[in-house]
């Protein structure tokens, strides 16, 4: 491969082979990428400073290279109209015909300065060095690919003309697929694949304005004549993908914003097949306003049913009960129906579980309390509220468990929504008291 | 939670029980965790915060003493709804712990009625809104939908899109919660009311 990228440019079977080549090794390079893309971001901030050192250093490595940038230029311009054509790799060998003198310069500036920052994944440096058969170029390729998910966009401007003379080939192609690293001449090859391979496909909007300003920023990157921008934005560009700091910024806004409507697809029910902006928008939109509807609906309910409020406490304390956990309690209840005053001590523990259990939360339906119930113990039940009756009506001194057998009652009758009730609401005072208990 | 929200008719049984399966797991999970909820950080996605047993717990106990509150101090004629309404959001928003903006804009909303009684100004600008609506100024689609959602939410009017879309987001999640807590209370109230009725009766 590196004897390919060697070569003179213009040799289309060269490239033809150079393509076949890399295609399998970019969809793998292009999988690992997009797994890697996550830790560009949050790695990003921890390189802005060291991003404006190397910054510097290319900066002044440009003041030497400047006259191979001048070869390389001549070099690149015939290559954009091979650009289009997808894979350049004779692009990259135009440049490796000047190489060799860079190639120790640019090491040794780039190595010092990107050594500091590399923080890449082992696996892509050792799948980018073992592509390498050079150790010269191995040298290369590790740091592109340990500087390349830290360069921002700028900085490939920067790299691509003093570094033009690097060995470019087909790692640094896979390199920019591994971790979206653009550098030198190779960008260009890069947004247009990009252009092909829009990994932000979030919204097509999005994915055509990108193609247009990547396409109109890949001309420009051809003319290789820019003036180098000091302020660099830390955003890694993705391939074909503009690469002005407008741009970026507008690319992590849109980002943003699309993790926060996929987050809301989630949310609202029935958004799965809606793409788009507008349609979800719409979907949200109608939600939002059938949720008002509903508590508009319910708070009338609520305002109609307001008279019995005052022991809604206990009913509240009866809905927490109303909770599966209820289940394991019933049988007890129902065993001990029969006894009368033994009941009540096997209430207290049963009410002590129900508290645990209920601390839980709320509960929707009483009437699943009712099937539970009807279903574990349905001739018990009876029983329970013969013994409530009596409870309550001798006041016994543990008024406490009196109000709790009301209580009980409350949760079946819910249940069940019988006019079965005995008497659940004659002690407010009483109820009060459970619920206070309750809560400590 | 489709499921949950056709529960507003108690008639329906089935998908209780899968609802009650649910809640099992869930309880038995947060159960653990009981101990850590009340001391611990808010979680911080919407959906985490809304639909813990816990939160729900807390608002309905709040929703039932603000009501009984309500219901003690004043009980006007025709504006029982609007009163309940705005006690339900009121306590939402006070469940939010101010860490959202609609949840602070319904908290400042009432306290501005309570402190200055809203003055209607004659709309001065209301000849330049026809104005501008005869130039048919015809923003993009999203943008309409945009404002729309941003009247909807409360206090978004001049939220820029991606905190709408964070405080959309966490609305619903919270709107979701009160419907559940309400419908409940509702039903609970109902059949409580039915039965009391009886009851009394029969015991005396």
């Amino acid at each position: 491969m590196i004897n390919r990228a060697l070569l003179p440019a213009g040799g289309g079977e060269n490239m033809l082979h150079c393509t076949d080549m890399t295609v399998l090794e970019r969809q793998r390079a292009r999988i690992k990428w997009q797994q890697e893309q996550q830790q560009q971001f949050q790695l990003q901030q921890q390189e802005i400073s060291y991003f404006t050192e190397l910054a510097d250093v290319f900066h002044q490595a440009g003041f030497h290279e400047g006259g191979l940038s001048e070869v390389v230029t001549r070099s690149v311009k015939p290559d954009p109209g091979l650009v289009d054509n997808g894979w350049n790799n004779d692009h990259v060998g135009g440049y490796g015909v000047g190489l060799p003198y860079n190639n120790g310069l640019g090491f040794e500036l780039n190595y010092g300065a990107i050594s500091r920052t590399s923080s890449c994944p082992p696996e892509v440096v050792a799948a980018v060095a073992a592509a390498t058969v050079k150790g010269s170029e191995s040298v290369v390729s590790d740091k592109i690919s340990s500087g390349a998910g830290r360069e921002s966009s700028k900085k490939r401007k920067v790299d691509k003309i003093q570094n033009n003379s690097k060995v470019v080939a087909e790692e640094d192609t896979r390199d920019k697929r591994i971790k979206g690293c653009a550098e030198q001449g190779e960008s260009k090859i890069t947004e247009k694949n990009n252009n092909k391979n829009s990994r932000n496909n979030n919204t097509n909007k999005n994915n055509n304005s990108n193609k247009e300003n990547s396409d109109e920023t890949s001309k420009d990157n051809s003319k290789v004549s820019e003036v180098q921008k000091p302020d660099y934005i830390h955003v890694r560009a993705r391939r074909g993908q503009a690469t002005d700091s407008h741009s970026l910024a507008e690319r992590v806004r849109r980002e943003k914003i699309s993790e926060r409507m996929k987050y809301l697809q989630d949310l609202v029910p029935g958004c799965d097949k809606i793409t788009g902006k507008a349609g979800m928008l719409d979907e949200i939109i109608n939600y939002v306003q059938s949720l008002q509807r509903q508590v508009e609906f319910l708070s009338m309910k609520l305002a109609a049913a307001n008279p019995r409020l005052d022991f809604n406490v206990d009913n509240l304390f009866a809905k927490e009960q109303a909770f599966p956990a209820c289940s394991i309690n019933f049988p007890t209840i129902g065993m001990s129906s029969d006894m009368t005053n033994p009941a009540y001590l096997q209430f207290n523990p049963a009410q002590q579980q129900l508290l645990a259990c209920c601390g839980l939360g709320m509960g929707i339906d009483p009437p699943d309390m009712a099937l539970k119930r009807t279903t574990s113990a349905p001739v018990s039940i009876p029983e329970t509220f013969l013994d409530s009756s009596c409870f309550t009506q001798t006041h016994p001194p543990p008024t406490w468990d009196a109000d709790l057998q009301n209580l009980y009652n409350v949760a079946f009758d819910q249940g069940r929504q019988t006019s079965f009730q005995t008497q659940p609401f004659t002690g407010d005072v009483k109820l009060s008291c459970l619920f206070l208990s309750a809560l400590y | 939670m489709a499921s949950n929200q056709t529960n507003c008719d108690v008639s329906s049984q089935q998908e209780p029980n899968q609802l009650r399966k649910k809640r099992r797991k869930s309880t038995q999970t947060t159960e653990s965790h009981l101990q850590n909820d009340g001391t611990g950080e808010a979680k911080n996605q919407p959906t985490v915060r809304w639909r813990t047993n816990t939160a729900r717990r807390i608002y309905s106990s709040k929703l039932l003493e603000a009501l009984r509150r309500s219901r003690r101090t004043t009980s006007p004629r025709g504006e029982k709804t609007r009163e309940v309404r705005e006690t339900a959001d009121r306590v939402l928003a006070v469940a939010a712990r101010g860490k959202t903006r609609w949840s602070r804009a319904i908290l400042a909303k009432r306290a501005r009625l309570l402190r200055v009684k809203k003055v209607k100004k004659p709309k001065v600008g209301c000849d330049r809104m026809l104005q501008e609506s005869e130039k048919r100024k015809k923003l993009p689609a999203v943008e309409r939908k945009v404002k729309v959602l941003s009247r909807l939410v409360p206090g978004c009017r001049k939220v820029s899109f991606l905190n709408l879309l964070e405080e959309a987001s966490d609305y619903i999640a919270a709107l979701e919660m009160q419907v559940k807590v309400m419908t409940t209370l509702s039903e609970i109230l109902a059949v409580a009311g039915g039965g009391a009725g009886v009851g009394g009766g029969s015991s005396s």
